[in-house]
Order: structure tokens, then sequence, then C-alpha cells
């Protein structure tokens, strides 16, 4: 690949050196912003998503490209319902997470109903396979 | 037309990075309804338009085969973390598709295989193409969307 660079530390003029490591590490492996409110879910834009796919209303599956390596990741999402329904009493909840996908449910009201929602993202940190 | 580099051997990541930067999302307007449980409503598959955008230029993605092998590995009940995902990089990329390619390829890589396997089996189709207007125009009971009775693949041919 053109202008690939490889090294271990980013050293900085004045503040110091940075193991390239927490770079790599710390970055999100992959994000959406979804529309879950369209005739049929969409993603408005993303990085290493493959589809979407709607089960139900509020419940939905996003596909990774490239694979993490385990079950045990970290996913960070936002949501919002506000213009639907008014309120904050909802969320959007990562749910059984697979290394090559995890499911989400927006949700809304006490009894946690699932509901069709305007945007929809996550962030996903972890590793990948 | 952006020309993709020579990347067999380059990390899917560092690919994926490349296509985002200089290759513009194709948001697609094929469907792909299916019902794999019958007290549920159908299950919709919307491909991701930077995906799209990746397959339709080519020389980017691992072939599906490659999905099916890591899928079965994590199936496996001793199942911790993947030790071939060097399949996903190492494995030289596919050519250039079109969108109909591309979305067979999503349904064999994101849908489960016993729906693609068997779509035909039955009494009625379990899986169906479409283009998104051939879809009900209101979510209006989402939750009851079904694919119909009396769909035949002769229907679907035509």
């Amino acid at each position: 690949m053109a202008g690939k660079l490889i090294a271990d530390q980013i050293e900085h003029s004045t503040a110091g050196s940075l193991d390239t490591s927490y770079v790599v590490n710390g970055s999100a492996k992959a994000w959406f912003n979804a529309n879950c409110n369209a005739t049929t879910y969409v993603n408005r834009d993303s990085f290493n998503i493959s589809s979407i796919l709607e089960a139900s209303g509020g419940d939905f599956r996003e596909s990774y490209t490239s694979n993490m390596d385990n079950t045990n990741y970290s996913v960070t999402t936002s949501y919002d319902l506000h213009n639907i329904f008014g309120g904050s009493n909802g969320g959007l909840q990562a749910e059984e997470f697979l290394t090559a996908s995890a499911d989400y449910r927006a949700w809304y009201g006490t009894g946690g109903a699932s509901r069709d929602t305007d945007i929809c993202c996550g962030q996903i940190m972890g590793d990948l396979a | 037309m952006t020309q993709t580099p020579s990347f067999k051997g380059t990390h899917l990541f560092d690919r994926l990075c490349w296509a985002k930067e200089r290759l513009e999302p194709v948001q697609s307007d094929y469907r792909v309804i299916y019902e794999d449980d019958v007290d549920e409503c159908a299950k919709i598959l919307v491909p991701d338009p930077n995906f799209c955008a990746a397959f339709l230029a080519g020389g980017i993605l691992p072939p599906v085969w490659v999905y099916w092998e890591l899928a079965d590995d994590e199936a496996k009940p001793d199942f911790k973390r993947h030790t071939r995902g060097y399949l996903l990089h190492e494995t030289q990329p596919i050519e250039a598709g079109t969108m109909e390619q591309c979305i067979e390829y999503l349904i064999m890589k994101d849908l489960p295989r016993h729906v693609w396997q068997t779509w035909d089996s039955g009494n009625k189709p379990k899986m169906v193409i479409c283009h998104k207007d051939q879809l009900p125009s209101t979510r209006e009971w989402r939750n009851a969307w079904k694919i119909k009775d009396d769909l035949t693949t002769e229907k679907i041919a035509a």
C-alpha cells in the first residue's frame, strides 16, 4: 500500500511520545449512523459495516465487514427519540454480540417497548480478527 | 473511476480505510425480505452504502466463504477468539461485481445459512429480493409484515 509507515512510536516536538499501539487499540473498529424510522431501516453512513438487518420495529442488527476477534468488545450507542415521542425515557440497547454482528433495540416508555427511531448510532471498540 | 491497488495480504481494515477515503457510498434500492420463524414478522436486509461501494470497486473484499469459515469457528462450543482471522486479510480479494452480485454476496454473508440454502422449499418462498418501492410505503403494522402466501417462484422469475 503506497505511503505506508511502520513505527512503534509517534513523538511530538514538545508534548512527548506515544506508542502507536495506543492508536491501534484505541480507535473505533466500526461505527454506524442509521435511520431507523425510514420505510426500511437504512445506514446513512458507516465504517466496517456490511448491512443493517431490520428484525422488527425497533430491533435491528449491524454486521461487520471485518470481524471482531472475540465477543468481549465494547459498544457505545446514541439515539434520538425526541423528534418522535418527546421526553427522554428511552434508549438504544446493544444486545447479542457476535464477532460478525451485534443486535440493537431502540425502546421507549415505561414498558420498554421497541420503537422506530430517527437516529441510531453506535461505535464499536475492541480487537479485530 | 478509482483504481483499486493490489491489496492481497493487506489487512482488511486498512483496505476499508482506503475505500472510505476514496469511494462514494452507493445506496442500493434492493431489499432482501426473509422469514425464519412463523411466529415472527418478516425481516429485511438493507445493504450498507459503503459496503456496496467496496463491492462494486472490486479488489477489497474477501470471498464470501471466508466468512463461513469464521462463522463455523465461532459456532464451536469452546470458541474464545478467532485464530483464523488471517483468512480475511490474506485471501485473494474478489473482483469487481454488479449490484445484483453484491446482493447475492450479502445474502450468503449476513443471512442465516438455513434461510438462503432452503429459500424455495416449503409451502412458499421464505426469501424474496425486491426493490424498496415494492414494499409498503408506510411502517404501519410493520410487526405484522409477512411474505405473501400466494407468492410463487414463477411469479418471482417473471
